[in-house]
């Protein structure tokens, strides 16, 4: 199944003219998320022994917009080929399928009826926030495949949050932040996330008491963890209560060699360079922690991190007019520039930590 | 590294070398005395070319002003950059200054349209190593 390079008509409103009204590109931004997010669930579904997507699955699925058509307004999408290597699968193909179910959704709500059981939950919540910017008077007409359109509004959206109100958006999925208190006898905790939204949280294992109580910290300092939980997000995606944790997972403590420094990094919202600027990857700071970990105490605090804008993370080292620079991509690359001097530099792809630590240290001698 | 892209008519390039060409870093990009070679990225539109503002035309203070109060972006300050600094290894520097849409008073670019990935990397290095030994001019 291939991508619909049109899968969308807007009407109405801000659409009566030519053009796309700049006020509500918010809306094919939230497309795209939905459409990655479906496609992940379902191939979580095809897929049951999987842990996790494929590597670069979000990325290779990312769409732009090309065109805008006339009458109505019809933007034109295409995948934005980021990944270069083979892929593991068909980004294409993963578009198409989630693009169909997207609209089978939307057709099920437009006639007031729950949402088929092929959509995977994860979507939902992202299912509600697409359309929240759309005037009363405005719509979005979903292309069908060989049948037709259906015509999505606020009235129809009503409905699909009346419908996902009733019940919690429940995902099985990993989530980052800290741990601020724990109630080992109701097997409770209050958590932040990585935007410092307090939630609280349950827990059924009663095992996981002593790993919590040993990133439990009210200070800002406090353990960056990953959790692989259920939990639950209200209508616009934020998260609102954690079910049940299956597994947790120090990401970043105080006690980690560049922990203060990993951990203002992640703390990172998207958007944060006056606008632009993507959340970093959890990945590419596991990179930066364990290659702090491998070097020793004196060379590492004259390392400066800085994040990437296209979230990835820098680690940098300046010593008499000479630079060393190690990126970790967020797409998993990792790279070595260093500069003697002006027009006099080195730069190469790294395979694994020990070889990152090696040219460090000889570079700090 | 391909042939540099032909500049349009509004551009020319700069080659007074000791001129300095002001950058202005995000304050996430600076630590202590150090930039980040991330400060020399350009804009998602058109993240090659390295906006900076000529030293001819303003201040440093001028260029700081003119990003933080009158287009309302962050900015920890002005770092400098000499023409010929940044002309090593074929790199150039163009004012567009009078090219249509272009607000900044003595608007330049560090071009790296012709670079490649590393080579943009190396260029970047070099620039933040230059800039953090020569350190902030304002404020």
């Amino acid at each position: 199944m291939a991508l619909d390079p049109t899968p969308l008509r807007f009407e109405g409103g801000r659409f009566g003219e030519d053009g796309y009204p700049l006020d509500a590109v918010v809306e094919l931004a939230r497309y795209e998320r939905l459409v990655v997010r479906v496609a992940r669930g379902l191939w979580m579904v095809d897929h049951p022994g999987r842990q996790r997507a494929p590597r670069h699955f979000d990325d290779s699925l990312r769409l732009r917009l090309v065109d805008v058509r006339d009458g109505s307004v019809i933007p034109v999408l295409e995948r934005h080929h980021v990944a270069e290597e083979a892929q593991l699968f068909d980004p294409d193909d993963w578009l198409g399928k989630s693009q169909a179910v997207i609209a089978e959704a939307i057709s099920a709500v437009a006639n007031e009826q729950p949402l088929p059981e092929a959509f995977p939950e994860v979507g939902v919540s992202d299912l509600v926030q697409f359309g929240s910017s759309l005037w009363e008077e405005e719509a979005c007409r979903f292309h069908r495949n060989g049948d037709g359109q259906v015509r999505y509004n606020q009235a129809a959206r009503r409905h699909l949050i009346a419908l996902t109100a009733s019940e919690s958006i429940q995902v099985d999925g990993e989530i980052l932040g800290r741990v601020g208190a724990i109630d080992a006898n109701r097997q409770t905790f209050e958590f932040a996330d990585r935007q410092g939204r307090h939630v609280s949280g349950s827990f059924s294992r009663r095992s996981l008491i002593a790993d919590l109580r040993a990133v439990t910290d009210c200070d800002s300092d406090a353990p960056f963890v990953r959790l692989a939980c259920r939990y639950t997000t209200d209508e616009y995606g934020h998260l609102s209560a954690i079910e049940d944790v299956d597994e947790l997972e120090s990401l970043v403590s105080p006690d980690d060699p560049l922990g203060h420094q990993l951990r203002q990094v992640l703390e990172l919202v998207e958007g944060w360079h006056d606008g632009d600027g993507r959340q970093i990857d959890p990945e590419a700071v596991e990179w930066g922690r364990d290659f702090a970990a491998e070097l020793n105490v004196e060379n590492d605090l004259e390392l400066s991190v800085f994040p990437t804008l296209d979230g990835g993370l820098l680690l940098e080292r300046q010593r008499d007019g000479r630079r060393w620079s190690l990126e970790v991509d967020p797409t998993g690359g990792v790279f070595i520039t260093i500069t003697r001097g002006p027009g006099d530099s080195e730069d190469s792809a790294v395979d694994g930590v020990s070889e990152a630590v090696e040219s460090y240290e000889a570079f700090a001698q | 590294m391909t042939t540099p892209p032909d500049l349009a008519a509004c551009q020319s390039l700069i080659d007074e070398g000791g001129e300095l060409q002001w950058r202005q870093v995000h304050p996430k990009f600076v630590d202590g005395d150090v930039i980040a070679r991330e400060a020399f990225v350009g804009t998602p539109e058109a993240t090659d070319e390295v906006s900076t503002t000529r030293a001819s035309v303003v201040s440093g203070e001028e260029a700081y002003r003119h990003h933080s109060d009158h287009r309302g972006l962050q900015t920890a300050g002005s770092w400098g950059i000499a023409v010929h600094e940044a002309q090593d290894a074929q790199r150039r520097v163009v004012d567009d200054s009078n090219c249509e849409g272009v607000d900044t008073p003595g608007h330049s670019f560090l071009d790296m349209r012709d670079l490649s990935k590393s080579e943009r990397r190396k260029a970047r290095n070099e620039w933040a190593a230059i800039a953090t030994a020569r350190g902030r001019s304002f404020p």
